[in-house]
């Protein structure tokens, strides 16, 4: 037997925690959205409260509000629960609950966003789906206690809407795989640099060591104008970030190359702050210079850095570039800078 | 076996066991069978066949007899080679040539006569050795013939002067085929033999010493070289050690000192206008240099022998002897203990010095203690100041008379050569510019340019400095200069020039400017050194370059110079910049300095330090601009 909400208006009915799971998975998430909206619909027509499912539609979108917005909710499918006699959670259970998914869903947002180290971010999704597959399977209860019927007609568990929305997100999941595929053939020659790689181009007889996550190296010609001899490309969640190695011949004038470098990133990036400095490789008479130039444009920060290194016959040069939002600038410049200062020139 | 010794006593009994010396027709006949023996197209430059010396001391005679034998196989080495350099001290040594001869390639002997011969003084300023040259000039010589010269050098030993000493030079710029050198005394006169030479092999037997080498290959030439401290050498004299050499000069200097009462009141008047110690060492020093003029007089009985004090006070002149004794007895007088020390001018290497002997060193100067500091002051030098040392005799080898220290060697400074060069320059906004360049010199480097300048005229010395901007800075500038400091001896010099360059570059067509650091660069290339065989000593540069550098402000610089920090072990240049922003006129401010600190460098070093000298030459430019 079941009772008519309060408002003698009926509540979504029971779907199944893994088909509810399937929807939200496959919806990379979005599906929340409208979890939260229909949730908070169904506990103002049982409780009569006024929720304004609408808002709650955003709650997931907007990170902070989260724990304010579940405790809400958890108190009232207590409410619900205690007064339907349903078995339920404690205060204590609702508030590790909300604790634990909250902690989990923003965690994994500010890992993604500041810290982005992609693993713990997969973990803290993971746990934060687990969690909402719990929260699902408590509403389940209290929806079977009422009567419900569905905004549209199920099929094998989702309404059209449903299968259209979860087809499309299929769709743009094979999609996506496919591309990546593709992607992956085209650069057969992009590797993963793990960490603290040292990277050694024997072409042009230079090593540096790159200590940053994400780096990937790309075929010449990616990042340059195809005059380089080796190029990494960056985090690909940075705008821009890449590497690249140069050679020049023994005809190329080091003091002229290393002002050409210098007048080239004022030209390229306006109103840019340089420092330019040159010393001698120890213990020998041949020159380094490193010139660094940087800027803001349109609130993003772009840094050029060149270190040419002279050889007994020509030079090698490290070229280093990154376009990214300031937070991240802050974040990434000064290893950036360390690694490609970290220029060694074996004697080719 | 019996014939292997058979030839091995042949050997044996062929070698010659002692120098034969020649001389007339034993002479000549030696030289035509050495020449007829010769193989001409073996050699294409002057070979000396024979070069024989022979040292006998009897009762207190020494007598040094030499004969030469030279062969002349090209044109060159006729119109260069053709004469015979006999060195002596007319003083108490006498020299007669007794056979002197050239021989034609067909035999024919033509003789030296008196007119061929002719003697002049060997000296050099600042030095009391009284050296005489004799110049034999060989007549009729030709390709392919030979010349010949027997000689002998008498002296006494007397009790004034009861040292002696010979120094031969077995390897010499030219190759040798046989070389010879042979010594006997006798009780009268113990001698004392040393050899520094590798290419000869020496007998040392109680009262006789005998050398002799074979196939001499000519000693290699180089840009800078001190032979003395290079060639190996044969030194021969009668005192045992330096403390010997010691006793036979300190003498002389402690009887001059103390015949010193002109000196209290002079170093008194000097006092009146001194304030301060070190300025009464200064003015004290300024007066034996400058009113004490440099008068060589090392005549007999005062060739290491100074005049008194009181002497050379009177006349205002004296020799480095009588200079140095009377500087020494006036710092006395303050209280500096100050002493004299003999120096080689020649000479660096302690180790190459040879046996004892009076005859190493030409030169004497004042060496003392003052505040924990050592210096060393050169009274024939009217334009070093006493804190600085005289550029000949830095590094030179010496000897203190007045303690029990062996040999050693006239300290060096880190930097010999200091200048401080300040630029102030305005660029108009035509392109054109204003310069106004004030140059300081200091400590030695003050010393040469004074006495660059101290004999012209006012008018003269600007020239002087015209010039030299033309060779530092710019040939077609017109720079109008002010010089102080010429007529002093304080530690600096200094110049002032103002010069106007007319617009040479339109500013419309964009602000890329490089400001050639001259006299940092100037510098720089005067440091290269040219040595190829052996190595040499770098005297050691410090420039201090300032550059404020003034320009429109609408032209908005924002392209600096580049930090340089250029470390070697060879020296250092340092440049960093500062830039001010102005309403009408920014300034850059570029602050360089260069630092070569002396050392010696090995040959194999020198083409390495020429290498970087060339990399700081590179980065003098001052490169600016505005890019965009």
């Amino acid at each position: 037997m079941t009772d008519s909400p309060l408002s003698h208006q009926k509540v979504a009915p029971f779907r199944s925690v893994w088909l509810e799971g399937l929807l939200t998975f496959i919806t990379m998430g979005c599906y929340l959205f409208v979890w939260f909206a229909l949730a908070a619909r169904d506990c103002k027509r049982i409780t009569g409260r006024s929720f304004t499912p609408i808002l709650w539609f955003f709650v997931p979108v907007i990170c902070l509000p989260l724990p304010f917005a579940l405790h809400i909710l958890l108190s009232t499918f207590s409410d619900i629960e205690k007064e339907r006699a349903l078995p339920g959670w404690t205060k204590g259970q609702n508030f590790a609950f909300n604790g634990l998914f909250s902690s989990a869903y923003i965690g994994a947002y500010v890992v993604g966003e500041i810290i982005e180290n992609q693993m713990l971010q997969f973990v803290l999704w993971a746990v934060a789906f687990v969690l909402f597959l719990l929260l699902h399977g408590r509403l389940n209860r209290i929806r079977r206690a009422f009567e419900s019927e569905p905004m549209m007609h199920r099929f094998a568990g989702f309404n059209a809407l449903e299968w259209v929305v979860g087809l499309l997100f299929l769709a743009l999941w094979v999609g996506l795989f496919w591309a990546l595929g593709q992607l992956k053939l085209v650069n057969a020659d992009t590797t993963r640099i793990d960490p603290g790689t040292e990277i050694v181009v024997a072409e042009a007889g230079v090593r540096f060591t790159v200590n940053q996550e994400g780096w990937e190296n790309v075929p010449v010609g990616t990042v340059t104008d195809g005059t380089a001899e080796y190029e990494l490309r960056g985090p690909a969640s940075l705008n821009n970030m890449w590497y690249a190695v140069f050679t020049y011949t023994e005809h190329d004038d080091f003091n002229e190359i290393a002002q050409n470098r210098y007048a080239t990133y004022l030209e390229v990036l306006p109103g840019a702050q340089c420092t330019a400095a040159r010393s001698l490789q120890e213990g020998t008479d041949l020159l380094r210079s490193v010139v660094s130039c940087e800027n803001t444009e349109a609130g993003d920060k772009q840094l050029y850095i060149s270190h040419l290194i002279e050889r007994e016959k020509g030079l090698v040069e490290l070229v280093g570039y990154m376009w990214v939002a300031p937070r991240k600038y802050t974040q990434y410049k000064p290893q950036f800078i360390k690694d490609v200062k970290g220029l060694i020139a074996d004697e080719k | 076996m019996r014939s292997k010794l058979f030839l091995l006593l042949s050997l044996l009994l062929t070698l010659p066991v002692s120098a034969e010396f020649l001389q007339g027709d034993s002479l000549i006949a030696r030289a035509k069978q050495l020449a007829s023996e010769l193989e001409p197209e073996a050699h294409s430059a002057l070979t000396g066949l024979e070069r024989t010396y022979k040292v006998e001391v009897k009762d207190n005679k020494v007598t040094v007899y030499g004969h030469k034998i030279w062969f002349y196989p090209t044109t060159a080495s006729v119109q260069n080679n053709a004469y015979e350099s006999i060195y002596f001290n007319q003083l108490n040594e006498q020299l007669t040539v007794l056979t002197a001869a050239s021989i034609s390639p067909a035999g024919k002997v033509n003789y030296v006569n008196e007119s061929h011969q002719k003697v002049i003084a060997e000296d050099t300023y600042n030095t009391f050795t009284e050296t005489e040259k004799m110049i034999v000039s060989f007549p009729a010589v030709e390709v392919g013939g030979v010349t010949l010269i027997a000689y002998k050098i008498e002296e006494t030993l007397t009790p004034e002067r009861p040292f002696w000493s010979i120094r031969s030079y077995p390897q010499q710029t030219a190759d040798m085929l046989n070389y010879s050198f042979e010594a006997q005394w006798d009780d009268s006169a113990r001698l004392y033999f040393d050899n520094t030479s590798e290419l000869v092999s020496c007998e040392l037997q109680p009262a006789r010493v005998f050398c002799q080498a074979d196939d001499l290959v000519a000693a290699e030439s180089d840009s800078v070289v001190n032979w003395g401290d290079q060639l190996g050498q044969i030194t021969l004299s009668t005192e045992p050690d330096w403390q010997a050499v010691k006793a036979q000069v300190r003498p002389g200097f402690v009887n001059a000192i103390e015949n010193n009462q002109g000196v209290q009141p002079l170093v008194e008047a000097l006092a009146e206008s001194a304030d301060g110690k070190q300025a009464l060492i200064q003015r004290i020093f300024e007066f034996v240099a400058r009113d004490i003029r440099y008068v060589s007089r090392s005549e007999a009985g005062y060739d290491i022998v100074p005049h008194n004090v009181d002497e050379t006070i009177d006349n205002r002149f004296g020799d480095c002897k009588d200079k140095s004794a009377v500087l020494i007895a006036m710092l006395r007088a303050i209280d500096i203990d100050a002493e004299p020390v003999l120096v080689a001018t020649k000479r660096e290497r302690e180790d190459m010095a040879g046996a004892a002997a009076v005859g190493l060193f030409d030169h004497v100067v004042v060496c003392f203690s003052f505040a924990g500091q050592q210096y060393c002051l050169d009274p024939t030098d009217p334009y070093t100041q006493w804190q600085s040392t005289s550029d000949w005799i830095q590094g030179r080898v010496a000897l203190n008379l007045s303690n029990d220290e062996s040999l050693t060697t006239i300290p060096r400074p880190q930097f010999r050569w200091h200048l401080k060069a300040k630029s102030d320059i305005t660029i108009t906004p035509k392109g054109g510019q204003q310069e106004r360049v004030t140059l300081t010199f200091l400590n030695e480097y003050a010393s040469l340019m004074r006495q660059n300048m101290a004999g012209l005229s006012q008018q003269k010395r600007l020239e002087y400095m015209v010039d030299v901007y033309h060779d530092v800075a710019n040939e077609d500038a017109e720079p109008v200069f002010e010089i102080s400091g010429v007529d002093t001896m304080s530690s600096y010099l200094t110049t002032h020039s103002e010069t106007t360059y007319e617009p040479y570059f339109n500013p419309q067509q964009g602000i890329s400017l490089a400001e050639n650091d001259s006299w940092l660069r100037s510098e720089l290339s005067s440091s290269w050194l040219n040595n190829e065989v052996y190595g040499q000593f770098y005297p050691g540069f410090l420039v201090e370059s300032e550059y404020k550098i003034q320009v429109p402000h609408e032209w908005a610089l924002n392209r600096f110079p580049p930090d340089l920090n250029l470390e070697h072990h060879y020296g250092r240049l340092t440049r960093s910049y500062r830039f001010e922003p102005g309403d009408e006129q920014d300034t850059l401010h570029v602050s360089t300095t260069l630092s070569m600190p002396s050392r010696y460098l090995a040959v194999a070093e020198i083409k390495a330090f020429n290498e970087l000298l060339n990399v700081f030459y590179k980065q003098a430019p001052i490169t600016f601009g505005h890019d965009s």
